[in-house]
């Protein structure tokens, strides 16, 4: 049934342009990785940018060099601490509700405007990740909102088929979330242990089927022939602990040295954003 | 003896009883002795006919096919315009285009000459084609936390509605977007209008597969165009209006073309063809503030002084009922006006709204100003 | 989310809960030792009109069905590609003269192959569209699909596959988190499922064998002596489908298959998917990693596929109040005044935790603690290869 509160637009579906492919490139090209294995991509960081918020926040990672691909965009905004409503039952603590929702322009593919499953749990990775940062207990009775909207996501324009790289994308958008997150936090002025901050790794391997595998940090799905695991973790630095943690992929179970060592890179990657976490907010004391 | 005097902060008290706030402000200027007072003015500082600068930038986004970024004092709307082809199987009710309009493409591309001609009537069937079809497809998302009262996982409020449909019935009232730039043709190169670097490489097709097929309309671009809200300060629909506005004059499209083999459109990687926006109209509102508050004021006669605040932030719109927006285009020299929308109240009569003609005419430079 | 149930513990509960799950070796209200499962109940085979189901009923009275349903579906070929694209093509869009018909329905979910699989949760008293249903969702079909071979035995030919429909029911209220249950019970329905023999060849319309006892199990059981039909590449066999499991820590000790109330004093849960295959040639980039272990002859080969913190409910827990800042135990003889209690309790709320009062953990989890964790999960001989072993020997009717 149509949405009666929005404009539907035509009763026949629309497709999306479907492009001659044939004349620029074949069918998978693969952009090496144009950055250093450990070295994640820049990034800007920037509190305050919806006044009417509590506290809010807006991250935007930089496009890697090859034209095209954009970088992700994101927009933060915190409302509260505020009262919960009277209907609400008695709360010890503060009430976290994370909401990410992609913008209907932010990927190759027209997002809907209600939230798909995949939106729905990063909300809860979101969750979980903040929760663990947040001194919940100072609030009790009170309930507070983190809105994402992701303006744009990390993808390559230029690939016009997908190759699977949607859950990879994810994590990105993931990190990203949790990292601009905490700066809204902040700038709300909602009292945490540490700042948190997320960092993604992957194993990649680049060379072919046969190549020994290595592990990247801030993967970008394009620049690889084929991830064959990643991970995106909430880090909290000075704590050195870990909020949320969140691995997908397919490893010999055999290795965990495998495994710890894409966990160390991941925490690795979470330091840099913290880094830039920190002077952001650092910046905006003065 | 006197009253204890309570000293509030300014933003508190404006908090507690926001109209008295506004009012005192407002009307400064009685008490203009004391020279330690400030000139009558705002809550917000600004005059009742000054606005905030609108700053527009374009092409922010590259998943979109056009965008921009309009910043409204501290209403910031981000606007992407993705398009999508509607094949004309799935239109039910499909009339053919009729080609009349178009005569003068069969003599190879009357150019913009032909045009011109063409354009009275052309125009006129090409927004039927818009409407029937529904080929524009505005949508406007405040639940994104742009203000307390926007929080999401509700259904759009009646404002987004409102909001959503004003955009749409303007975009199809001023004739914005020409549907000739929407129509994608059976042949390459006859659906490109006055678009000169493109005629070669269609003409030089043709000529290769022949003319024993009509040239017809296989497929529309529909055009979604979807506002963000950012942030949200007060006057929503001007920052909205903007943004739509710059978000289809930064649009290209890809060349689209039919494929008979594989019976579809399939468009080009490289080549782009910017959009046609007719016009430049700009939405100028303000609100109308009365003295006396919202509850007391009766049905009838209004009492009473009251003021007209030129593009209201988010304070003044709860304190105001009247609101008068008007579109102006003052693009080809003439102030044009496109549109004029009143909601509420019973202060704005004829001369106010002569006199808002020239405010928004003012307005529309400034805005024109920022768009370059 | 379904993790964050309220359980009605006092503060008082938890913290001998805590303390008494922080011992070596910890003890258990129920008795367990730390690896060991809450006895269960199950049997296969029960949804005569599936192509697989189980039921899987736990000691705690919680219980699960899950069918699976098979249907051949076209795959929509992508206009303008050589390769066969793998994404779903609705069977309505063949209907439509045009090429452009089918790429439209494939539009919504450009998943590629994962969209051959559609996994429905349902969990009694959360709605379909739930947060918690959705994580729950989405972890379990992110280990399915994640090693990306699933999908590829739903292949039939060019032109065809299987669809899956994979219905995950809770049919008690969910008395625990119910992630295990419902992971076990989908494990042993895929383990079960069982698909019609193919008799057409090639890219034709597909055509099966009309008898269900020489239909080939969707995960061969045996050695591959019946290559399946079904699959292009043969060397998948004797693969199980993954199972998640639960994992919290309490201190230092690794707690296998909480229950509800041991959830709720967790300081750090994880759900751990893990599969087994058998042959080690299947992927060729774990070459290296076989190298180092020779000893994989018999032995399953496991693989993790993916892991998930699960927010603890404990965050959520009431904190209990110390005597030492409680006016009721006649803290400070009565003489403290309002100010000074508020101070007292702010303090205690504040600084490290008193032993026996119950405070919800802060902060997140030790990096050591979490690689004890899943390395206790991988372990040779461990907690995966018990329960692995103990599904086989379900009967699969």
């Amino acid at each position: 049934m149509a949405d009666r509160r929005r404009i539907n637009g035509p009763a026949g579906a629309t497709i999306p342009p479907v492009f001659d492919d044939a004349s620029t490139r074949g069918p998978k090209s693969i952009k090496s990785r144009s950055r250093p294995a450990n070295a994640t991509r820049k990034m800007y960081l920037k509190t305050g940018v919806t006044p009417s918020a509590s506290g809010s926040a807006y991250l935007e990672i930089e496009t890697s060099a090859t034209p095209g691909v954009s970088g992700l965009k994101l927009s933060c905004s915190v409302h509260g601490p505020r009262s919960l409503p009277r209907s609400a039952p008695f709360s010890p603590h503060i009430v976290l509700s994370t909401h990410v929702k992609y913008a209907p322009f932010a990927t190759k593919q027209r997002r809907g405007y209600l939230r798909d499953p995949s939106e729905r749990d990063l909300g809860i990775h979101l969750e979980a990740a903040l929760r663990g940062a947040i001194i919940a207990d100072r609030w009790p009775k009170s309930g507070v909102d983190i809105i994402i909207s992701i303006v744009e996501g990390d993808q390559d324009r230029e690939t016009s088929q997908l190759q699977g790289d949607e859950v990879w994308d994810m994590m990105n958008a993931l990190g990203g979330c949790i990292t601009v997150a905490a700066a809204a936090l902040a700038d709300a002025g909602i009292d945490c242990v540490d700042t948190v901050a997320g960092g993604v790794a992957a194993l990649v391997q680049d060379a072919g089927e046969d190549s020994i595998p290595t592990v990247v940090v801030d993967p970008i799905p394009s620049e690889h022939e084929k991830i064959l695991a990643a991970c995106c973790i909430a880090y909290l630095p000075t704590r050195d602990e870990v909020t949320n943690l969140w691995f997908r992929g397919d490893l010999p179970a055999s290795d965990i040295d495998l495994y710890t060592n894409l966990v160390e890179k991941g925490i690795q990657a979470s330091k840099n954003a913290n880094r830039v976490l920190v002077g952001c907010l650092a910046e905006t004391i003065q | 003896m006197t009253a204890p005097t309570i000293k509030l902060p300014a933003p508190l008290f404006a908090r507690l009883s926001p109209h008295p706030f506004l009012l005192r402000n407002l009307t400064a200027t009685a008490a203009a002795a004391d020279p330690a007072r400030p000139p009558a003015a705002r809550t917000n500082g600004r005059g009742t006919n000054e606005t905030r600068p609108l700053h527009a930038k374009a092409s922010s986004l590259s998943h979109a096919h056009g965008s921009s970024l309009v910043r409204l004092g501290d209403t910031t709307v981000l606007c992407g315009v993705r398009a999508e082809l509607l094949p004309v199987e799935r239109i039910p009710l499909f009339r053919p285009v009729d080609r009349v309009g178009d005569g003068e493409r069969g003599g190879g591309d009357g150019g913009d000459g032909g045009d011109g001609a063409g354009e009275g009537g052309r125009a006129l069937l090409g927004r039927g084609e818009l409407r029937d079809y529904d080929l524009l497809v505005p949508n406007i998302e405040l639940a994104t936390g742009s203000a307390p009262q926007f929080l999401p996982g509700v259904p759009p409020t009646a404002l987004a509605q409102t909001l959503s449909t004003r955009v749409y019935s303007l975009l199809h009232s001023t004739g914005l977007v020409g549907v000739e730039d929407l129509r994608v043709w059976s042949k390459p190169g006859s659906g490109e209008g006055g678009d000169t670097e493109m005629e070669g490489a269609g003409e030089a097709q043709e000529v290769q597969e022949g003319v024993e097929e009509e040239d017809r309309v296989v497929a529309y671009w529909v055009l979604y165009i979807d506002l963000l809200f950012v942030s949200f300060d007060g006057n929503p629909f001007d920052a909205a209006w903007a943004a739509v506005v710059a978000a289809l004059r930064n649009t290209s499209l890809p060349v689209a073309r039919w494929d008979p083999e594989r019976e579809m459109v399939v468009c080009s990687r490289t080549e782009k063809r910017q959009l046609n926006v007719r016009g430049l109209p700009v939405a100028c509102t303000a609100a109308v503030f009365e003295e006396k508050e919202l509850g007391e004021v009766g049905t009838g006669v209004v009492e009473g002084r009251h003021w007209l605040l030129l593009d209201p932030d988010r304070l003044e719109e709860t304190l105001c009922r009247e609101a008068i927006t008007m579109v102006v285009d003052c693009s080809d020299g003439e102030t044009r006006i496109k549109s004029i929308e009143k909601q509420g109240g019973t202060t704005i009569g004829r001369e106010l709204i002569r006199g808002f003609a020239v405010i928004a005419e003012k307005r529309w430079k400034e805005v024109q100003g920022a768009m370059k | 989310m379904a993790s964050s149930q309220h359980v009605l513990l006092s503060p008082a509960e938890l913290a001998y809960l805590h303390a008494s799950l922080s011992l070596t070796p910890p003890i258990r209200p129920d008795g367990r030792s730390p690896t060991q499962f809450r006895p269960l109940v199950a049997e296969t085979g029960i949804l005569p009109g599936t192509n697989g189901s189980a039921r899987i009923c736990f000691a705690d009275g919680t219980e699960a069905i899950v069918g699976v349903k098979a249907e051949v579906e076209r795959t929509a070929q992508r206009p303008g590609e050589d390769t066969i694209f793998l994404e779903e093509g609705g069977v309505e869009g063949g209907d439509d003269a045009d090429g452009d018909g089918e790429a439209r329905e494939g539009v919504d979910k450009r998943k590629g192959d994962a969209a051959w699989v559609e996994m429905t949760v349902e969990i009694p008293g959360l709605r379909d569209d739930d947060s918690g249903t959705a994580f729950l969702s989405a972890m379990l079909s992110e280990a399915l699909l994640s090693d990306g071979e699933f999908a590829k035995r739903l292949w039939i030919n060019r032109r065809f596959h299987w669809k899956l429909y994979l219905d995950i029911i809770l049919i008690s209220p969910p008395l625990s988190y119910p992630l295990p249950l419902l992971s076990l019970t989908s494990h042993l329905a895929l383990l079960s499922t069982r698909l019609p023999r193919l008799k057409s060849e090639g890219d034709e319309d597909p055509f099966f064998d009309d008898d269900w006892a020489a239909a080939p199990y969707l995960y061969p059981r045996t050695t591959p002596t019946t290559t399946s039909s079904t699959s292009p590449t043969t060397t998948t066999a004797a693969t199980r489908p993954p199972i998640t499991l639960l994992v919290m820590a309490v201190g230092n000790n690794i707690i296998f298959d909480p229950s509800k109330e041991e959830l709720t004093v967790a300081d750090v849960a994880l759900a751990v998917s893990v599969t087994s295959t058998a042959s080690s040639t299947s992927k060729p980039h774990t070459d290296n990693a076989d190298l180092k272990e020779p000893d994989t002859e018999a032995g399953r080969n496991l693989r993790l596929l993916s892991i998930r913190t699960i927010d603890p409910p404990s965050r959520l827990t009431p904190p209990g109040v110390a005597n030492a800042a409680n006016a009721a135990y006649g803290a400070n003889n009565g003489a403290a005044t309002g100010a000074t209690q508020k101070m007292l309790e702010a303090q205690t709320a504040e600084t490290e935790a008193v032993e026996g009062v119950w405070k919800a953990p802060r902060g997140g989890a030790k990096r050591r603690v979490l690689g004890a964790l899943v390395q206790k999960v991988l372990e040779r001989g461990g907690v995966v290869d018990e329960v692995l072993d103990a599904l086989e020997a379900v009967d699969l009717g």
